[in-house]
């Protein structure tokens, strides 16, 4: 039987999970569309699918991790059996092609980090150096660079993700902390803070807040996506579950908070008369043209417009790092040593990304198809789990060896009906939004955020999977599954 | 800033980042329990 190293204490495997979680998500999202989902009531909202969404998926991953000791397919295959192989590759899928143009993100997280040390951004009206960037050979530079520090962390196996973790991850803490403390002690911050926490609870009655905080949930805390059951498989024999899931929830959603404090204190205190307009401004808007313009007209700005940006690029390249392992580890399950299946998984990140690096209508198309994904692999995630059967994973898994908190029923209730429904409701939702974007166009799969871009690709995908479901399943089953060593 | 935004403020700080702390703090625990028991079974 092969041996798989462990991650070396809990808090190693809890600080690589956070490192997953907290991604560019929490810092240029969710502060945007808190601001434009009515700030309070939005916050409510957001907090009750913590519950409801991120943490009862996050069980049922560690779970599958744990009891598997295989990626994702390999853990469908385990979990819910040999003809479930395609809903694993499904998430595998999914979580790959985010991770191919994911990296582009790294990069310009990255390359905005430099040019805030060496003045270059400070010297340059925003918008011009963004244009002279984005979408040119320069992006794919520093998409390459990106890619190669997850790979070279990714090389060492769990072992290199654990230290790089403890590294970055506490650092990340105390750098939005910092920022946080700098932006609502500036002149005028107060009104960033009184716009962030007035409820308008008449808001609540209204679905779109629900569902957009459902979405915000879905989409920052990483649950279902399959990367903490990625990193669940590397977790001691006797390690708990249900405490760690609620630890990484709640420190993800943590440091949303900070940055939705941060970012909005900043833009009230410097240009609050365009606060409408900073805030419409889209996730790259707000980060890369509004925030160094921000930072520029604030007291001793440069070393908190640096400080910014390495806090941007410790959240992306931590993401990016379980974004890749996840690509490696099922690999590794077909039988390539990590070295190989690493350098297959990063060589076609490296070709696929550069298209989104180059073409923004590829990255847009890459993006919405794939994030509204993500709700099928939530979906399929609760499937598998109720095909294993929910109630004796609860107890054998959730509440079995190691537990630390004890998981009653109501877990088992959110998996079997809510998480469902919930995945079906945000699906419906999004693509019914698309044919509101463009009415005329919603269902060509040619256009790039359409809801028939997202069905033709879905399709193909899904088609693809079903006919390999049997390959999938052998190749993985004619190798036994490590034990934690 | 009105007092329901400082009330509200207060709940919703308070329970992620409190409710972030408490857990911080049970993990310890129960990790300090696992370790002592570790080391009462080993000798």
């Amino acid at each position: 039987m092969t041996k798989v190293d462990v991650f070396s204490s809990r808090w190693g495997l809890v600080l690589a999970t956070l490192g997953m979680a907290v991604g560019t998500g929490n810092i240029w999202r969710f502060p945007r569309v808190a601001a434009t989902n009515g700030g309070g009531s939005f916050l409510v909202a957001w907090l009750v699918f913590l519950l409801l969404w991120s943490i009862p998926l996050m069980i049922a991953e560690f779970s599958f991790g744990k009891t598997a000791r295989r990626g994702v397919i390999g853990s469908f295959v385990t979990m819910a059996g040999e003809r479930f192989a395609w809903m694993g590759g499904w998430v595998a899928l999914c979580a790959t092609a985010i991770m191919f143009y994911y990296s582009v993100v790294a990069g310009w997280c990255l390359r905005y980090l430099w040019a805030s040390l060496s003045g270059e951004l400070a010297a340059t009206e925003s918008q011009s150096f963004w244009d002279g960037f984005a979408y040119t050979p320069q992006a794919v530079v520093t998409h390459v660079l990106a890619m190669l520090l997850a790979a070279s962390v990714v090389w060492f196996g769990v072992r290199g993700i654990e230290k790089v973790a403890r590294i970055l991850i506490p650092t990340l803490f105390v750098l939005v902390v910092i920022l946080a403390i700098r932006a609502v002690t500036l002149p005028g911050a107060e009104a960033g803070l009184a716009f962030l926490f007035t409820p308008h609870w008449p808001d609540l009655a209204n679905p779109q807040i629900w569902l957009e905080a459902l979405t915000q949930n879905a989409w920052d805390t990483g649950a279902g996506w399959g990367l903490i059951l990625t990193y669940a498989i590397y977790m001691r024999a006797k390690e708990d579950v249900s405490l760690n899931a609620f630890l990484i929830g709640f420190g993800n959603n943590s440091v949303s908070l900070l940055a939705g404090i941060m970012v909005l204190c900043t833009v009230f205190a410097i240009n609050p008369g365009a606060q409408a307009e900073i805030v419409g401004a889209g996730n790259e808007g707000l980060t890369f043209i509004w925030m160094p313009q921000l930072f520029a007209q604030m007291p001793a700005g440069t070393l908190f417009m640096i400080l910014f940006f390495l806090a941007l690029s410790f959240a992306a390249l931590t993401s990016q790092i379980s974004l890749l392992e996840l690509a490696t580890r099922n690999l590794i399950d077909f039988g390539f040593s990590r070295k190989a299946a690493l350098g297959c998984a990063a060589g076609a990140g490296l070709v696929f990304g550069s298209f989104s690096a180059l073409h923004q209508e590829v990255f847009k198309n890459q993006d919405w198809v794939w994030g509204v994904g993500l709700m099928l692999s939530g979906l399929f995630v609760a499937l598998a789990a109720l095909r294993f059967g929910v109630e004796q994973m609860r107890l054998e898994v959730v509440n079995g060896e190691g537990c630390d908190l004890r998981v009653g029923r109501w877990w088992t209730w959110l998996i079997t009906w809510v998480i469902p429904l919930e995945a079906v409701v945000l699906m419906v939702w999004w693509l019914w939004q698309a044919r509101g974007w463009d009415p005329e166009n919603w269902l060509n799969p040619l256009q790039p955020e359409s809801a028939g871009t997202v069905l033709a690709q879905w399709a193909l995908a899904l088609i693809l999977l079903v006919i390999l479901n049997r390959w999938l399943a052998r190749r993985i089953l004619h190798r036994d599954a490590p034990e934690p060593g | 800033m009105s007092l329901t935004a400082i009330v509200t403020m207060l709940i919703l700080c308070g329970t992620v980042w409190g409710g972030f702390g408490l857990l911080i703090r049970r993990a310890l625990r129960r990790e300090a329990i696992k370790l002592r028991s570790q080391e009462h079974f080993e000798a």
